[in-house]
């Protein structure tokens, strides 16, 4: 099996798996619990919180709120800060690059009334930091702007977007970072609010976070009390918790090193594809991450590419893996708005696991199935 | 009577920018009966008007006969100029 889907989810480190193991096994009081069983859980959690904060070099000021994963935390961002702020304003800004996560909660909203204005950007799919600073009105209230996006890998210019809404203190900034962390230093700081979750960097599934900083006030999507935040009500899951900890540490250990060694792959892929009749790039070497690499094969539709490939036991995918299998690639239509190479891109997203030689095997299917 | 479907999806960019735009043109023809239709949770109605990939769709009808279909990003320019010889 070659799998080649790293974007869309990984496969859980076994370091991460132990200590998930360990800690359903060993911590079993409800960490809302006064007594010692508890009191241990709810030990654990604040270890587990502190090297989060270690691990991304966070700012005193940052809570960490657990999650089900990166949608909830998306969720909790955008629905949070809008029905919490939506006396000073209803006016929202975000970009055509988003995840359906983020997608989803704004049309939601702007169903609800709420103006969402997209913000144009360049040829690559960068935001046009000019037009964005133009979009900013009285009534702003939320800018939501991937860090990363997940289908193409267009990295956004998040240091100069921080800077810009900076001069705008009624307008919180939150991105979605889930395609960065453990891919890339991130400085977490620069964002008021950041999703993510463990199962992009080899932890389980079913955990995410949402990163606040602290005048920034959610209304929560799950009432219930206080947990380990009053922003997000339920038991605390220890296990999960400390998985999510651990696997974050080993993704930003040596990752400068991981990085190096997925370009030299990125760059191998690229090299090896370009024989491919009708191939298309539609991730630039220049401003995307080295571990997604998205291209057009025109002529043949993704959902047909990805079952061949899948025969040959090769998996990735044609789009994010959160929309419809029958939807176009929302995200290469708004890089290129043609109908025909969003229908033909698919994903290939790498890792420091990936071998050139999976590359290799990969460029051969293709090969086979374009002779076919 | 006049009747506007529009038809959106959550996850679609494009029907934040379109969404505002139809609601604009239907304030200023308050005798368009408006409805807004969910690509993905209303599926047994949308199922008869057959929908493409691409979002959004507008279709104006009068007694269940189609006048027009609008697929697509669109400026308030060229909504003007589409759906009002049919109002």
């Amino acid at each position: 099996m070659i799998y080649l889907d790293y974007s869309a989810t990984t496969p859980v480190d076994e370091r991460v798996l132990k200590t998930y193991e360990q800690a359903t096994r060993s911590l079993i009081g409800n960490p809302n619990s006064s007594h010692r069983l508890g009191q241990e859980a709810k030990k654990a959690i604040d270890h587990a919180i502190l090297e989060i904060h270690q691990a991304l070099s966070l700012s005193a000021d940052t809570e960490i709120i657990f999650t089900s994963g990166a949608s909830e935390s998306n969720n909790l961002a955008i629905k949070g800060i809008a029905e919490k702020r939506s006396s000073f304003g209803k006016h929202i800004i975000t970009s055509s690059f988003e995840h359906p996560s983020v997608m989803g909660p704004l049309n939601y909203l702007s169903r609800k009334g709420f103006e969402i204005d997209l913000v144009k950007t360049d040829e690559k799919g960068r935001i046009d930091l000019s037009h964005l600073e133009s979009l900013i009105r009285p009534d702003t209230i939320l800018i939501s702007i991937c860090a990363v996006n997940g289908e193409i890998g267009i990295l956004q210019p998040i240091q100069e977007i921080s800077q810009l809404v900076k001069k705008h203190p009624q307008v919180c900034f939150h991105s979605d970072v889930t395609q960065a962390i453990g891919k890339y230093s991130i400085d977490l700081d620069l964002f008021d609010l950041a999703s993510f979750s463990a199962h992009k960097f080899y932890g389980p599934k079913g955990i995410g976070v949402l990163t606040r900083k602290t005048p920034h006030i959610l209304e929560p999507l799950i009432h219930g009390g206080h947990s380990t935040t009053v922003f997000r009500s339920g038991t605390p899951i220890p296990a999960l918790i400390l998985a999510f900890a651990e696997a974050l540490k080993i993704a930003t250990e040596n990752l400068g090193e991981k990085t190096r060694y997925v370009e030299q792959v990125n760059a191998y892929a690229r090299n090896a594809l370009k024989d491919l009749p009708k191939l298309v790039y539609n991730s630039d070497s220049a401003t995307c991450i080295p571990h997604i690499l998205n291209v057009s094969l025109l002529g043949y539709l993704s959902s047909k590419t990805v079952l061949f490939l899948e025969k040959k036991g090769i998996f990735l995918s044609n789009h994010s893996a959160c929309s419809s299998e029958e939807k176009l690639s929302t995200a290469v239509m708004a890089l290129c708005h043609d109908e025909e190479r969003a229908k033909s891109s698919f994903r290939i997203s790498l890792s420091f696991r990936t071998t050139f030689k999976e590359i290799d095997e990969l460029v051969q299917a293709l090969k086979a199935m374009v002779s076919l | 009577m006049i009747k506007m479907t529009l038809i959106t999806a959550v996850w679609c960019p494009s029907c934040l920018i379109m969404r505002p735009r139809y609601q604009a043109f239907i304030s200023k023809n308050q005798k368009v009966l408006f409805e807004e239709l969910d690509f993905d949770t209303d599926e047994d109605k949308i199922r008869a008007l057959s929908i493409g990939k691409t979002l959004p769709v507008v279709i104006l009808r009068s007694d269940d006969r189609e006048l027009i279909r609008v697929i697509g990003e669109k400026s308030p320019h060229e909504i003007e100029r589409l759906l009002t010889p049919f109002l």
